[in-house]
């Protein structure tokens, strides 16, 4: 049998970070108490009507964008009628046939290479509510606070081939949606969740069938789900059976997915335009201002972060991910004065430590380019030792300055004066017979122990560099 | 009496001081206690003794329809009044919120004086299909007061109201104005705000005004046509030059397409003989065609229940409306409570539109019937180049025996006249034109461009002039 | 006639009382037999008129309490159904 191959597409939904609702007045806002943000709209009381908020039109274009898709200057709403009972008027409205955005494609890095995955579509739709369960009461409870909550879905093409390339894609629309400032993302309130296809498939030969996978809660469950999924039909397939077209639900606390619906009771949706709404229209200058407000985004960062800058992966996402961390290192590699390498290690070290630690934004700090560049320079010359340019850094977030300054404040210039180093030496050889003999017998590394005690008799300020080599000149060649 | 009276007249009455609001409302609310059980026309009608209540001080305050009796079909919601749609399925329901036409009318003056009776989610054409009995027509008991505003109808032909608010979505308040001998009005689909219409089919539905005279649905309709956000598909656009229409010159379309359905003769004959008498008085007739009205019904029917399925998915007993006392779980619940909830015709509109949208019969339905639809607005387009107005009949016949069983079949098929001009989002009236042998009343059609409903008014005006008789009075 | 009355009714949420069903399913087929046959007139996408957007800021939230006087059943602030599984 030929190599098999699997075949990842993704559904993402991600709620939009409006103030009000898609269709009413009510405010976007999560954890109050239940039914308190609703009215006769959302609630879907006979009579009352939608009326489409501008913002999540916008806010789907300026996403539609950032992935590099074609915008309808004119789509339309439809109806998603079924029935449960966390939907109010027992339809969804959201976009079938002519969504805002149609195709875009974004690459992604993932294990060194740059993947293209193209983006089907992006539409609108709004959220449907949440079913309690309490122990004091043996139905379910409806809560419909989160009803009408504007949700965005960016369906992609069938174009990853792990779930390493499923989690990448993932993380990095995650940074996007952050970046453009639509989305809070935040997986434990469910405002990002998504549904993913699984087929497998002999290489050279046409897609398998694939199998959709519901109820993927966070995008690690996702990996697990798609791992589980290509593990499951390579089995199938192996023993020589065919994968049936099926949605399945994921469940992440066992690890398998069961059965939802097969091929024969798949739902059908009777799909058709909302009558009570109309066309969504955009002139052509509205969409091009909204492109306008795109900043450079992740996925740009990341490739030039890695081909330009010599960056791993990994600290590349770390400063791409987030805006305020990419924006500190552009802004300190284009003043030309320290090196690249420098001022990543810093942000991906110490600053973003510190950030998680206390969960602060950079702009709740006291840091900027400015102090950060100095440090680096003053790092790359010497004049600071890494352990005081850590305790400088700490200075600069907390309360900035001058860094020459806070460096003399703090005592951590690095002394680099040869006759200072010297005298250490010499007093170092001087009272460590022991450790010169080990070295001198060919125990190279007694020479760690020699720098240690030197270090610690100029109170750390000495440069270890130097140190270590005046020490070496002198026990070679003194014998 | 005061009941007998058009609200124009007893506006001009209020004004020279000869009654005031409060007799009016009084004598009114008597006349409509007294012939609600003859009629049925109310599924909830104010108590008589209830008039002398704080509500009708306003009565005698110089607002537009200050004393004006005004009664609303039970599809539109009012505050803290139960709007039942006719249906077990809202029968205790109490909107929070007024419809915008109803806030319009509280805001000028009116005594909404009760909510009236009709077919079940407008569902019907006889106002025999709700949970509340059939409405009567006050003309001849016997015969149903046509529907779906058949409350309405009924209550102002028969003195119980001096005006009414209907809803037509095929033509619920053209035929039983029609039946009834009263004026009624459907204006361009959009020109009235449907926030508080209880939905049956979005894209068709109207609210529509009711009363003894043109100039009494031209009262109402300058009260309520105002522009509301609430509805994204309200437009409120007048096209308000040149908008008299002067009887010399005026060219009336008949539509060969009409000529051809068949109506009862004495229907055509009162029809043509309201044509003649425009005719002689200077109008231009000339006939015009418009090839997919012969399709209008069947797609009428596919869209208008494909829309109410949707539209009335939502009552699964959970947030309002009824429940079912006994159930396995929560699918039986759903099934059992809409099951009991519904009426026939109501479940049969149900089934058809979820028929007309499911996979693998859309394509051949539902989307063919959006085609016609576009195709028969088009036609229209070019038809209102060469005329003003069209004149057609309202219903094929001039009385609907109550109790009389049609299949359904034979029932949509008489929708012809009314429901082209829904489809095609029209304004049209129905203006009483004449009596058959039985002295049940007919109604001329007249149809108008897409928001020339000014222009429309102002023909059907003329032509109650030149018609002169006083067709209003039960 | 190919569709299934009860397929149908199961995706609209009713029950067809037995005792009635026959006649009802005679005169739904003689419905849908109505409906047939329409012409095709080409099958392009349906555009509705454009309309009018809302801005993004608070309106009047209704009290729970008022919205759900009209429930069958509100207990801890919710509405109920009998005990679901979620999907």
């Amino acid at each position: 049998m030929a190599e098999l191959e699997s075949v990842i597409g993704l559904e993402v939904h991600a709620e939009l970070s409006t103030s009000t609702k898609i269709f009413c007045g009510c405010r976007n806002v999560f954890g109050e108490a239940p039914n308190t943000q609703v009215c006769p709209v959302c609630l879907g009381l006979p009579g009352t009507l939608p009326r489409l908020n501008r913002k999540v039109c916008d806010y789907a274009v300026k996403i539609g964008h950032a992935l590099n898709c074609h915008i309808n200057p004119v789509s339309r709403m439809d109806r998603k009628n079924y029935f449960y009972p966390d939907l109010p008027k027992a339809y969804q409205i959201s976009q079938s046939d002519i969504p805002i955005c149609g195709k875009g494609s974004i690459d992604i890095i993932s294990d060194g290479k740059i993947r293209t995955v193209g983006i089907t579509r992006i539409h609108i739709e709004e959220d449907a509510g949440k079913l309690l369960h309490d122990d004091g009461y043996d139905g379910t409870l409806c809560d419909y606070n989160r009803c009408g909550v504007p949700l965005i879905e960016i369906v992609t093409e069938p174009d990853m081939r792990s779930s390493a390339e499923a989690h990448a894609f993932l993380e990095l629309i995650r940074s996007i949606l952050r970046y453009i400032d639509i989305s809070d993302c935040k997986m434990q309130e469910g405002s990002i969740r998504c549904d993913v296809n699984v087929s497998v498939h002999e290489k050279g030969s046409p897609y398998g069938e694939r199998c959709e996978l519901k109820n993927v809660n966070s995008f690690s469950a996702a990996v697990r789900g798609i791992e589980y999924e290509i593990k499951r039909q390579t089995g199938i397939i192996s023993s020589g059976g065919t994968v049936e077209r099926e949605t399945r639900r994921w469940d992440d606390k066992k690890g398998i997915s069961t059965l939802m619906r097969n091929k024969e009771n798949a739902q059908d949706y009777r799909f058709f335009p909302e009558p009570d709404l109309g066309a969504v229209v955009f002139d052509e200058e509205h969409i091009k201002r909204l492109k306008e407000e795109i900043p450079e985004l992740p996925d740009r960062k990341m490739i030039r972060y890695v081909k330009d800058h010599g960056m791993k992966e990994a600290e590349a996402f770390v400063i791409a991910d987030s805006r305020e961390k990419s924006r500190l290192y552009d802004e300190c590699v284009s003043t030309g004065r320290c090196q690249q390498k420098t001022a990543a290690n810093f942000i991906v070290g110490e600053i973003t430590k510190y950030m998680n630690d206390t969960g602060k934004s950079l702009s709740e700090t006291a840091l900027n380019a400015e102090g950060l560049v100095s440090l680096c320079v003053a790092y790359e010359k010497g004049t600071v030792s890494s352990s005081g340019a850590k305790k400088v850094l700490g200075e600069l977030i907390e309360h900035g300055g001058n860094v020459d300054d806070i460096i003399n404040d703090l005592g951590v210039a690095q002394n680099s004066d040869a006759a200072f180093i010297d005298s250490l030496a010499e007093e170092v050889i001087a009272a460590n017979e022991r450790s010169v003999k080990d070295y001198r017998n060919g125990k190279k590394n007694a020479i760690g122990h020699l720098v240690g005690q030197a270090m610690k008799l100029s109170m750390g300020r000495a440069d270890p560099q130097m140190l270590r080599k005046a020490l070496e000149n002198k026990l070679d060649t003194e014998e | 009496m005061l009941w007998e009276y058009t609200a124009t007249e007893l506006i001009g009455m209020l004004h020279r001081k000869e009654c005031s609001g409060k007799e009016i409302i009084n004598d009114v609310s008597i006349r409509a206690n007294d012939v609600q059980p003859l009629y049925n026309s109310y599924i909830t009608l104010r108590s008589a003794a209830d008039t002398a209540s704080d509500t009708i001080c306003k009565a005698d305050e110089c607002m537009t329809l200050s004393g004006i009796p005004v009664a609303v079909k039970d599809n539109i919601s009012t505050k803290g009044i139960r709007t039942t749609c006719a249906s077990r399925m809202l029968s205790d329901y109490v909107p929070p919120y007024d419809a915008f036409a109803v806030e319009r009318l509280r805001l000028a003056g009116a005594y909404i004086i009760g909510k009236t009776n009709m077919d079940e989610f407008a569902m019907g054409s006889a106002s025999d299909t709700g949970f509340f009995g059939a409405v009567r027509n006050p003309l001849d008991m016997d015969y149903s007061a046509g529907g779906s505003s058949g409350g309405s109808a009924a209550a102002v032909a028969g003195g119980a109201a001096v005006l009414a608010l209907g809803t037509d979505t095929g033509g619920s308040v053209r035929q039983p104005a029609s039946l009834c001998g009263i004026a009624g009005f459907c204006p361009s689909y959009g020109a009235v705000s449907r926030y508080g219409l209880i939905s049956f089919a979005s894209s068709l539905d109207r609210i529509g005004f009711m009363g003894r005279s043109v100039s009494d649905l031209k009262l109402l309709y300058n009260i309520i046509n105002v522009r509301d956000s609430q509805d994204v598909t309200n437009f409120s656009k007048k096209n308000s030059a040149e908008e008299n229409a002067d009887i010399k010159g005026l060219r009336i379309g008949i539509v060969k397409e009409f000529s051809a359905a068949s109506a009862d003769s004495d229907v055509t004959a009162a029809v043509n003989a309201g044509i003649k008498l425009m005719e002689l008085s200077g109008a231009v007739i000339k006939s015009v065609s418009v090839p997919s009205v012969s399709l209008a019904v069947k797609a009428y029917y596919i869209i208008s229940s494909a829309e109410a399925a949707s539209n009335l998915a939502r009552y699964d007993g959970v947030r309002y409306g009824h429940r079912a006392e006994n159930f396995k779980d929560l699918r039986d619940m759903f099934v059992r409570s809409r099951s009991e909830g519904f009426g026939e015709e109501v479940k049969r509109r149900i089934m058809l539109g979820t028929f007309v949208l499911s996979e693998g019969y859309a394509e051949s339905y539902y989307k063919r019937a959006m085609a016609v639809r576009r195709q028969l607005c088009t036609e229209f387009d070019e038809v209102f180049r060469e005329c003003d107005i069209i004149a057609a009949p309202v219903y094929p016949c001039a009385g609907i025996r109550l109790g009389e069983k049609t299949s359904s079949v034979k029932r949509y098929a008489a929708d012809i006249f009314t429901v082209p001009s829904s489809m095609a989002g029209l304004p049209a009236v129905s203006v009483p034109c004449g009596k058959n042998s039985k002295g049940l009343p007919i109604g001329l059609q007249l149809i108008g461009g897409r928001y020339h409903d000014d222009r429309l008014l102002e023909a059907a005006e003329i032509f109650e002039i030149l018609r002169g008789d006083d067709y209003g009075r039960a | 006639m190919e569709y299934s009355i009860k397929k149908i009714a199961e995706l609209a949420c009713l029950d067809i009382d037995p005792v009635h069903y026959e006649e009802f399913a005679a005169d739904f087929d003689e419905i849908v037999e109505m409906m047939s046959e329409l012409p095709e007139y080409g099958c392009n996408d349906h555009i509705p008129e454009p309309m009018e957007l809302r801005d993004d800021a608070a309106g009047n939230t209704g009290c729970a309490e008022e919205l759900s006087k009209n429930a069958p059943e509100f207990v801890n602030g919710c509405f109920t159904v009998p005990r679901t599984v979620e999907y």
